[in-house]
């Protein structure tokens, strides 16, 4: 008798509809597949993504950083219009990858 | 010639006029149109679906990114008529900053092919000198070049040819060699 394969640790446990459980290889995270016993496309659990992370914090630290300089670098009511101008910039980008996504 | 990937020739026209998303024209070489695709904006994933029409009734071929960071990223190409993926298309991140380097995988993520740019140093002139320089890659497999994809000359709208050699549908579904000329379009165009 032979032994049953031996699957990786880290490979992305799946389940389809059908009730089937499988694995596929990480390189697989957030996309899809079709399951091996009904054929039906399956979504991949998706991973942590560092560049993703890095890439949000950044907009968030933008966000806040761009008005609060404009607010206090230019003088009298520029600064407050030019701040509310970034802010609101800002928060149509974000509303539109929210919206987006 | 029936269905719109029994071809051997493709062309691949952006739209000149694009408010929000990218928006492709696939046609044959007559200029006859095989497909539309549509790329979206705001998206946090890349989702692009090719459509028979503009009306994107019958949609042909949907391609999604796994990531949501380009760099790097990997797209599966589903056949949404049969909900069968055919493949998947991953961007070589760090090769492609110097020329641009996609993979071809299978439905089990098994290296099927490699789409490189023309060469490294027309894809440095690209880089350091013009981009209006067009760009060529050529899809190989076993060392063989199987799919070219040439840009024409125009630096306002782009357009590339996607042109499969005799016998190449017998080693890469036609349907993976398309969406890797629309993914050339729509990512690494929008790089230029």
């Amino acid at each position: 008798m032979s032994a049953p394969l031996e699957i990786p640790r880290d490979w992305v446990a799946c389940r389809c509809a059908c009730g089937n459980e499988f694995q596929v290889p990480p390189s697989m995270r957030g996309g899809l597949t079709n399951c091996p016993a009904c054929k039906a496309l399956v979504e991949v659990r998706a991973g942590f993504e560092i560049l993703w992370a890095l890439a949000v914090t950044g907009t968030v630290a933008a966000l806040v950083a761009v008005p609060w300089s404009l607010w206090y670098a230019l003088p009298g009511r520029a600064g407050p219009i030019a701040a509310g101008i970034a802010l609101a910039i800002g928060l149509v980008v974000l509303f539109f990858l929210w919206a987006g996504g | 010639m029936n269905g719109p990937f029994d071809g051997d020739h493709y062309v691949i026209r952006k739209k000149f006029i694009n408010i929000l998303g990218a928006q492709f024209y696939v046609l044959d070489p007559q200029g006859r149109q095989l497909g539309y695709c549509r790329q979206k904006a705001f998206r946090l994933k890349e989702d692009i679906r090719i459509y028979a029409d503009e009306q994107q009734s019958h949609e042909l071929l949907a391609i999604r990114a796994r990531q949501m960071i380009d760099f790097g990223a990997a797209y599966d190409v589903v056949d949404p008529a049969t909900g069968q993926k055919v493949g998947a298309l991953r961007r070589k991140g760090f090769a492609s900053l110097l020329r641009d380097s996609w993979e071809v995988l299978d439905v089990n993520d098994q290296l099927l092919a490699s789409v490189t740019e023309d060469s490294m140093a027309m894809a440095l002139l690209r880089r350091f000198l013009s981009n209006l320089i067009p760009q060529s890659f050529h899809l190989d497999i076993g060392g063989e070049t199987q799919v070219v994809y040439k840009q024409n000359f125009n630096p306002f709208i782009l357009t590339l040819n996607v042109i499969l050699r005799p016998g190449a549908r017998t080693l890469i579904d036609p349907r993976l060699a398309l969406a890797a000329g629309v993914l050339l379009a729509a990512i690494e165009g929008r790089n230029q």
